[in-house]
């Protein structure tokens, strides 16, 4: 039988199932739209989403959470495509935490 | 965060001393400023525009668990309605001008000998379009995991008692195929509006985790 996916938790044990209620970030709705509007363009498709999730190291999946995966996912599946630069992005990402505001984006 | 302002009249500006983003006293994490580099590149290149993901924005703000909760107040009081929500829930939220991007959405009816819930092992695929985006519970690892195996005392925890002789149906999503629990009517509503009834229908009713209010105890 093949091994297990990572994702594939179903029936195992967990403990508690917390209760407490988050609010999303800005930026996460941002990111949630950006993705949508994306699988409308139909650069990225829901099931290539989920393969690329598939595909992330299983101790890393573990301990990531829902937004967290989702924009690994994301950043992984564009610069797969070709569509985004892993440098440029890098640059940026720095250029944004240096800076230390969201007001220049 | 994200707390309303308390009601208080608008005659005067106080706009001065609202944070003009949602997450304004949030420090800048690495996570958030990687999203916000992506999204410059993504708008540079002409990928996507600033404006696409603002209305896309607007339009992901309309899925709310008011959506579903009009629905099944609806098919509540309306015994058409609810066959054809049953039949295609899609149509059915059209009817009601509820725009859904789900590609199927099923409706499952709790009945005095079964209830039902959601869960999505796998992820997190849910019906956004009539509830908004998932609870931190549904897309805990311990839900996913635990929702299939041990729903009755998942359900206990979460304060629904359901009783032994009442079987429960678990269903899990899929990026196909999506569903929407519909709760049994509760007793003492009789004569209850449709807006009366929908408000006693909260998110949770609709994943199966929860029943609905009493009418006087909401």
């Amino acid at each position: 039988m093949a091994d297990k996916l990572i994702t594939d938790i179903g029936g195992e044990a967990a403990g508690d199932v917390p209760r407490d209620d988050y609010n999303m970030l800005f930026w996460e709705k941002q990111m949630i739209a950006t993705f949508n509007m994306l699988q409308t363009k139909q650069l990225v498709v829901t099931d290539e989403y989920r393969r690329i999730v598939e595909e992330m190291p299983a101790d890393y999946y573990k301990n990531s959470t829902f937004y967290g995966r989702r924009l690994e996912g994301i950043v992984a599946l564009l610069i797969e495509k070709g569509i985004i630069d892993r440098e440029a992005l890098a640059e940026r990402t720095k250029a944004i935490l240096d800076a230390g505001t969201r007001d220049h984006v | 965060m994200n707390t309303q302002p308390p009601e208080h009249d608008h005659d005067h500006d106080h706009d001065d001393h609202r944070p003009t983003r949602e997450d304004d006293d949030i420090e800048l994490t690495e996570r958030e400023a990687t999203f916000l580099a992506l999204k410059s590149l993504l708008i540079e290149q002409g990928v996507v525009t600033a404006d696409e993901i603002r209305k896309r924005m607007e339009f992901n703000e309309r899925g709310s668990p008011h959506q579903a909760a009009r629905m099944i107040a609806k098919a509540w009081l309306d015994p058409d309605y609810k066959v054809r929500m049953i039949d295609d829930t899609k149509a059915a939220a059209a009817e009601l001008g509820i725009e859904t991007t789900e590609a199927k959405l099923v409706t499952l009816e709790n009945t005095p000998e079964r209830h039902n819930i959601v869960v999505c092992t796998l992820c997190s695929c849910y019906p956004r379009s009539l509830l908004g985006e998932p609870p931190s519970f549904y897309v805990s690892k311990a839900y996913r995991s635990r929702a299939v195996r041990e729903p009755r005392q998942v359900l206990k925890e979460f304060g629904v008692d359901i009783p032994e002789r009442v079987d429960i149906a678990v269903h899990d999503s899929n990026a196909d195929l999506r569903y929407v629990v519909m709760p049994m009517r509760p007793a003492g509503t009789d004569g209850m509006s449709e807006a009366e009834l929908a408000d006693l229908i909260s998110r949770d009713c609709v994943v199966g985790c929860a029943l609905p209010s009493e009418p006087d105890n909401r």
